[in-house]
């Protein structure tokens, strides 16, 4: 309530001061004579722009900055994840769930017993903490870069282990860096 | 003179395994002495002759004796422990090749003083022969009335003795392993006291069980025919009687050996023709499971328990192995431990993993992969097994790599820093096969 | 076949003993019971000893193994001087002994236990991440707690292949087995199958079957749980989910009466294992493989999710509220000339709600819950006798019985952890076990090798077994006076059956009877008769019979018939029984059992049968009449989880919740009433069978409201005189074995008929 009874004098005192022809001008010369400072200041290049035009430009990223997840392969494309569920126990915000199976020699994903079979999470819920990267034993699930998060429906929010993977090496001589291309992974499912 | 024959006063007679030459010379006379005395008499006989267990231990005997209840409620048991595995122990063999009447007679002594029927003589899965020695010995006692029903015409002594062959395995020479091995299972060690009670009183089939060495029975019959103060006469203090020494290695006659308690060592060596290859360079007395003792400091010891106790090495079973200076002691201790790898059985933690982690260090240095602060692990290694295993056998695996590191420490840093042998072209050969043979036999079954 | 007792190594499961010694604890003085082990004596005073080869319900001759639990022991002699033994000893096996002297946390225990710990994993691949056990595991936690930070062992460590299928049920993973030998003792002291022993020696020993063969055996799923380590480990649970992810509810297993508890691990909705929940009156901590991996129908994806109703032969889903009115339809047109059949899957209160919905709704008695042979009265054979309708003994109490008398039962199978204690009783207990079976239907059971005597009889030929047993026990006068008890009309009526009699008719050698009756007159006495029996056409004079051998005997309590189905007992004490109400008070007019109904229904003049969850098909021994009643019925509504053949006969089938999806009671074969719980709801559209009945009665005008299962038991206290005292907070986590509320009757004999078998093996029912 303070705060209405607040606008209300100032709307009055405004009002007041307007109500003297000489008061208002001078009012009114003082405020735009900031903003037409700034404006010269720019166009000669005195001072910096702190605005940029995303999404044509981006600001450069910290080098740790933890955003999206990403989950890693190895050189010659076996999924790094096992499926331990080692992130989930670590995930203070209980986002992330998995499900293991058990690689068999003709339907492979990891190199040992065990893969994950759904690996999912839930990026509404996600705090970014990064206690999955650490948690990792194989260095399968990195936090990265990509901070365009945004998205229409709950449901886009729900990650599944296809978009989080990152897409399979062409052949295992090309940098998994050099390969832009995202679209659900062929080969898993 | 070093040497006192007393077990082995007829073993150069020819036909003594058989039973009529046997008891033209004595035979049979200790059995005659003890069926006429009293069953507390024949005990009292053991101990006043101050026997103490020649398979290794030094426990005297008599308490064994005395521990079994007298009387016949429960069935009892007599065992004799021949399976003799301790390496560079022989001494069991000779005794059941040619004086296998011997331990017929002692195991019926302690049969009739212990009240048991029963018998078994454990013997180890390679002594074929000496087991069919002893096969013919047992038959011709049971024709003349040594064994069987009411023995000797006393109403009521019966007593058979029975043959268990093993099957190649050390640790059944472990007591209470035999004991598992005898019952049909897994020849493992059991709980002992404080766990479980004594064997005296819960040995095998739950039924009180006395378990004694080859020579133990033997001395035993020697004592009954000849009087106990006879045998205590001989000896030391503590360690009466006699021993008998298996004598092998860079040796010029080696063979088994009666000694007198308290004889010099040096003795020993003389007696048996002295070194042969080179200088001696280091002994060990009683068997491979004990501290090696370098030339130097071999002039103050005597074959007895006391004294080699106290100059840190042991008597066990006898198993005398001399070495010259051509030796390398860290080959020669990379056999001794792949042995006990071997031969442990598997039961508990230190010895199942220890013993196979002491062999492939020492097998790493031998190779050449030796690493400054291997030693320390050993010895650590070492400290890890002793005394924390189940059984002696990790004990016996520790200490001839503790005892052969304190005295030739220097030979072990040689092959850490030059990987090279110490002695250039060695003694001790090394093992003929890397591959352990059981796993590749059971590699073959499967 | 018998095993040689004498070599079996002793228990650590003596009974407690009242000398107390006085040992110290860290400094810590304390009474303890002579001979009791240190690792027990020292958690009395909050002291953590780590092992892992020991425990408490296996023998200790193998234990001791893993060196984990070394401490440094001291003797106190008389005149107060403390003697050190020089090597530090086991704990697991110590016994306490006057003036010990423990200490646990010294130096050099500290140093033993972190090089124990480096041994136990120089060999383990610790591939914690990957492996089952981690998280919940004492490897895991004793590493965490004592162990060393590093490792010194840089040579390659021992490879075996993984998961190497030991049984249907059970993996095992040869590389991180630490060779603590508790599943080779499991094998040879509990489940007495002796499957798995070592194989080989040294650092190359591993846990194996006998050549390679599989791991048979109805218990191995405890060996699992046994396992210290990830060695061996669940095939259907392998990979599912890590401890962290599962959430736990207790409940009680639904696949026998003996009514073991167990926990549901869950993830969500679905089942991932079944744990056993430690009760020492029931399975202690046992499961059996049907107990431990039969729950999977609970999250099957057969489940039904909501109504179905059959139209033009084609099942359509419904509302809840259009079944409602179909069913409310169907038995408003068909007045009291309906009927309901089941229950003895269901809880208590569904059996409750079921009766009172049949009983005051529709007013129709035309219920019963039972599918076996017997259809006679409910109350059963022996309830006038003896005083207890189905068993006189607890199983806790099978233990301190001197002879236990199996007739007709493979117990492995049939009540798989009566049979446990059975083998507990035989082997640590002194007990000795009589078998008797039909030669036709098994020549050995698994209680064959241990029993002291067997006694394989022809076909048919019970009562003339159990008459020469008697007249055994009358000849040789093992049977004693008791008072006000007249034996001479039984005595003259088994006159006739002397050894040589019963063994001409029955083909039992007349030493095995004279042995049965010599080894059951050594008093305390427990009979168990098994499915050989109660589906015997004979069964009502077979069981008089054993009525007469417990009475002669001098232990009429020691007869058991045990219910087989999951609550059978429960459904009888809540009245699912034509004749019978609730607290088995008899009803003004009996409706039709089982049999009738069918009939009934065969003939097409039942207006409407409602089956809650009896698979008659499958169950019902006359396989032809219930196809032809399922048939003809007017109109079938049935309470199903799946669409079983029985289900897919009805018109109408109403999707129930399992045992994991609502909460109750249910009661044992020892009348033992235990909760369950509710742990996850599969679907909203799936309701227990108590809440249909409840909503059903509402529409057709009648019933109390319930609101819950607890509102329910709240009735059936009320209602049952014997369970007035019981509260649902009062059942704890054992449960509470309901008690008659009248004396014992005083025992009575009366022989029994023997009709001889019309033609050798075919007289079974």
């Amino acid at each position: 309530m303070g705060f209405l009874t607040d606008l209300t004098r100032r709307v009055k005192e405004t009002q007041q001061a307007l109500a003297e022809p000489a008061l208002g001008t001078k009012a009114l010369a003082t405020g735009f004579g900031i903003t037409f400072k700034h404006y010269l200041q720019q166009q000669i290049k005195l001072r910096p722009t702190e605005t940029i035009q995303y999404p044509e430009e981006r600001r450069e990223q910290f080098p740790r900055t933890r955003w999206r997840h990403v989950l890693t392969r190895y050189e010659n494309g076996l999924e790094k994840c096992i499926g331990c569920s080692l992130c989930a126990g670590a995930c203070p915000a209980r986002c992330i769930y998995v499900q293991a199976s058990e690689n068999s020699d003709d339907n492979r994903y990891s190199p040992g017993e065990r893969y994950a079979v759904k690996y999912e999470i839930n990026m509404i819920r996600c705090i970014f903490c990064g206690f999955c990267q650490d948690a990792c034993p194989t260095g399968a699930i990195v936090l990265r870069k990509d901070f365009e998060l945004a998205d229409y429906h709950r449901d886009d929010f729900l990650y599944t282990k296809e978009m989080l993977l990152e897409p399979a090496p062409i052949t295992g001589l090309i940098p998994l860096t050099a390969i832009t291309v995202v679209e659900p992974a062929a080969s898993s499912h | 003179m070093a040497i006192m024959n007393l077990l082995f006063a007829n073993r150069e007679v020819p036909g003594i395994e058989n039973i009529a030459v046997y008891e033209a010379h004595g035979g049979y006379q200790g059995l005659r002495k003890a069926v006429s005395l009293d069953r507390q008499a024949v005990i009292d006989e053991v101990k006043s002759s101050g026997l103490r267990g020649r398979g290794g231990a030094g426990f005297p005997t008599w308490i064994k004796w005395n521990g079994l209840p007298k009387n016949y409620d429960k069935p009892h048991y007599v065992i004799c422990n021949a399976d003799e595995g301790e390496p560079g122990t022989y001494k069991d063999r000779e005794l059941l090749l040619k004086l296998a009447h011997t331990l017929v007679e002692g195991m019926a002594i302690a049969g009739y003083a212990t009240c048991s029927t029963q018998g078994y003589v454990y013997i180890r899965g390679e002594y074929v022969e000496p087991a069919w020695q002893l096969r013919k010995a047992i038959d011709q006692a049971y024709k003349a009335g040594y064994l069987g029903k009411n023995i000797l015409g006393i109403e009521g002594f019966n007593f058979d003795l029975n043959i268990h062959m093993g099957a190649g395995s050390y640790e059944c020479g472990e007591e209470s392993a035999l004991m598992s091995s005898l019952m049909g299972e897994r020849g493992n060690p059991r709980l002992k006291f404080p766990h479980a009670p004594l064997p005296t009183v819960e040995g095998v089939w739950k039924s009180p069980t006395l378990i004694n060495n080859v020579e133990t029975y033997c001395a035993a019959t020697w004592i009954l025919a000849n009087g106990a103060e006879k045998y205590s006469a001989l000896g030391t203090e503590r360690s009466k009687g006699t021993k008998i020494i298996s004598v092998s290695g860079h040796i010029r006659r080696p063979s088994n050996y009666e000694v007198e308690m308290g004889t010099p060592l040096l003795e020993l060596i003389d007696a048996a023709g002295g070194v042969v290859g080179g200088s001696l360079k280091a002994v060990i007395p009683g068997g491979s499971s004990v501290q090696i003792v370098p030339a130097e400091k071999l002039a103050g010891i005597n074959l007895d328990y006391e004294s080699c106790f106290a100059n840190g090495t042991l008597l066990g079973s006898g198993g005398f192995m001399a070495f010259n200076d051509r030796t390398d002691i860290v080959l020669l201790m990379k056999r001794t431990s792949e042995f006990y790898a071997h031969e442990s059985c598997g039961k508990c933690t230190p010895c199942r993993e220890g013993t196979r982690w002491l062999y492939r260090i020492l097998d790493r240095i031998t190779s050449g992969g030796g690493q400054e602060g291997d030693i320390e692990l050993l010895l650590s290694v070492c400290a890890n097994i002793d005394g924390r295993s189940y059984c002696g056998l990790g004990d016996a695996a520790a200490w001839p790599i503790v005892g052969a590191i304190k005295a030739f420490r220097e030979e072990f840093e040689y092959w850490i820093k030059y990987k090279k042998s110490p002695v250039g072209s060695h003694a001790v050969p090394p093992s003929p096969d890397p591959v352990n043979p059981l796993l590749r036999l059971s590699a073959v079954n499967r | 076949m018998s095993e040689n007792k004498l070599t079996q190594t002793d228990a650590t499961l003596n009974p407690p003993t009242t000398d107390l010694v006085n040992i110290k604890i860290n400094g810590v003085a304390v009474k303890v019971p002579k001979g009791e082990n240190i690792i027990e004596s020292a958690r009395r005073v909050g002291v953590d000893i780590p092992y892992f080869c020991y425990h408490p319900r296996l023998s200790k001759g193998d234990a001791a193994n893993c060196r984990m639990c070394l401490i440094e022991v001291a003797s106190t002699a008389p005149d107060g001087s403390v003697r050190k033994m020089p090597k530090p000893q086991a704990a697991c096996t110590m016994p306490a002994s006057e003036g010990l002297v423990v200490e646990t946390e010294t130096p050099a225990i500290i140093k033993d236990r972190k090089g124990i710990l480096e041994f136990l994993l120089i060999n383990h691949p610790l591939d914690c991440p990957v492996c089952d056990r981690g998280g919940e595991c004492p490897l895991q936690n004793n590493t965490l707690f004592y162990g060393p930070p590093t490792s010194r062992f840089i040579e390659e460590k021992r490879h075996y292949p993984k998961s190497y299928p030991l049984s249907e049920h059970v993996v095992f993973d040869r590389e991180r087995c630490i060779q603590c030998a508790r599943c080779t003792r499991f094998t040879e002291d509990i489940s007495g199958d002796s499957q798995l022993g070592f194989l080989k020696r040294g650092a190359d020993i591993e846990v194996g079957s006998f050549a390679s063969t599989a791991y048979q055996s109805k218990f191995s799923g405890n060996v699992i749980e046994l396992c210290p380590v990830g060695a061996l480990l669940s095939r259907n649970y392998r990979f599912k989910a890590r401890p962290w992810d599962l959430l736990t509810q207790k409940s009680i297993c639904t696949q026998c009466s003996n009514g073991c508890n167990i926990k549901y691990d869950y993830r969500v909705d679905k089942i991932q294992r079944v744990n056993a929940r430690l009760n020492e009156d029931v399975n202690e901590e046992w499961t059996c493989d049907r107990g431990k991996f039969g729950h999977d129908y609970i999250s099957a994806d057969s489940r039904l999710r909501e109504p179905l109703v059959k139209r033009g032969g084609k099942w359509h889903p419904i509302s809840w509220t259009e079944a409602y009115a179909l069913v409310a339809e169907k038995f408003k047109a068909a007045g009291s000339n309906v009927a309901g059949i089941g229950g003895a899957n269901a809880t208590n209160e569904d059996n409750f709600a079921f009766q009172k919905f049949f009983r005051e709704t529709l007013k129709s008695s035309n219920i019963d819950h039972r599918l076996g042979a017997y259809q006679g009265p409910g109350a059963g054979p022996i309830f006038s006798r003896l005083g207890y309708h189905t068993t006189g003994t607890t199983i806790a109490e099978l233990e301190s019985a001197k002879t236990i008398f199996l007739l007709g039962t493979e117990l492995a199978d049939e009540q798989p952890i009566l049979f446990l204690r059975v083998r507990k009783a035989a082997r640590f207990k002194g007990a000795a076990i009589v078998n008797a079976l039909d030669r036709a239907v098994a020549d050995t059971t698994s209680a064959s090798d241990f029993a002291d005597v067997d006694l394989l009889y022809r076909p048919g030929t019970e009562v003339a077994l159990l008459n020469g047993v008697l007249n055994v026990l009358f000849s040789k006068e093992l049977v004693a006076a008791q008072d006000g008890l007249d034996f001479s009309g039984l005595q003259s009526a088994v006159a006739e059956w002397t050894p040589e009699k019963a063994a001409a008719e029955t083909g039992v050698s007349a030493e095995s009877i004279v042995r049965a009756a010599e080894l059951l007159a050594r008093g305390s006495v427990a009979v168990i008769a098994g499915k050989t029996v109660t589906e015997h056409a004979y069964y009502t004079d077979i069981a008089a019979v054993l009525a007469n051998l417990v009475i002669a005997v001098g232990s009429p309590a020691g007869l058991n018939i045990p219910v087989t189905d999951f609550n059978a007992q429960g459904a009888a004490d809540m009245g699912v029984l034509p004749d019978y109400g609730p607290g088995y008070t008899p009803v003004a007019s009996a409706g039709l059992n089982t049999r009738g109904i069918l009939q009934a229904a065969a003939s097409g003049s039942l207006g409407a049968l409602w089956i809650v969850g009896a698979e008659l098909l499958e169950q019902y021994a006359d396989t032809k009449l219930a196809e032809s009643a399922l048939e003809n019925c007017q109109f079938i509504v049935m309470n199903a989880l799946s669409l079983t053949p029985t289900a897919s006969m009805a018109d109408l089938i109403l999707p129930v919740a399992s045992a994991a999806e609502k909460d109750g009671t249910v009661t044992s074969c020892e009348r033992r009433i235990q909760r369950i719980y509710r742990a996850f709801d599969i679907s909203g559209n799936v309701k227990p069978d108590w809440l249909v009945f409840t909503e059903v009665a509402e529409l057709l005008g009648g019933g109390a409201p319930y609101v819950s299962a607890r509102d329910i038991w709240r009735d059936i206290a009320q209602t049952i005189p014997t369970h007035s005292s019981i509260t649902l907070k009062s059942l704890g986590e054992s449960g509470i074995r309901w008690q008659y509320a009248h004396p014992a009757p005083k025992p009575t004999v009366a022989a029994a008929p023997y009709k001889a078998p019309a033609a050798a093996g075919t007289s079974r029912a």
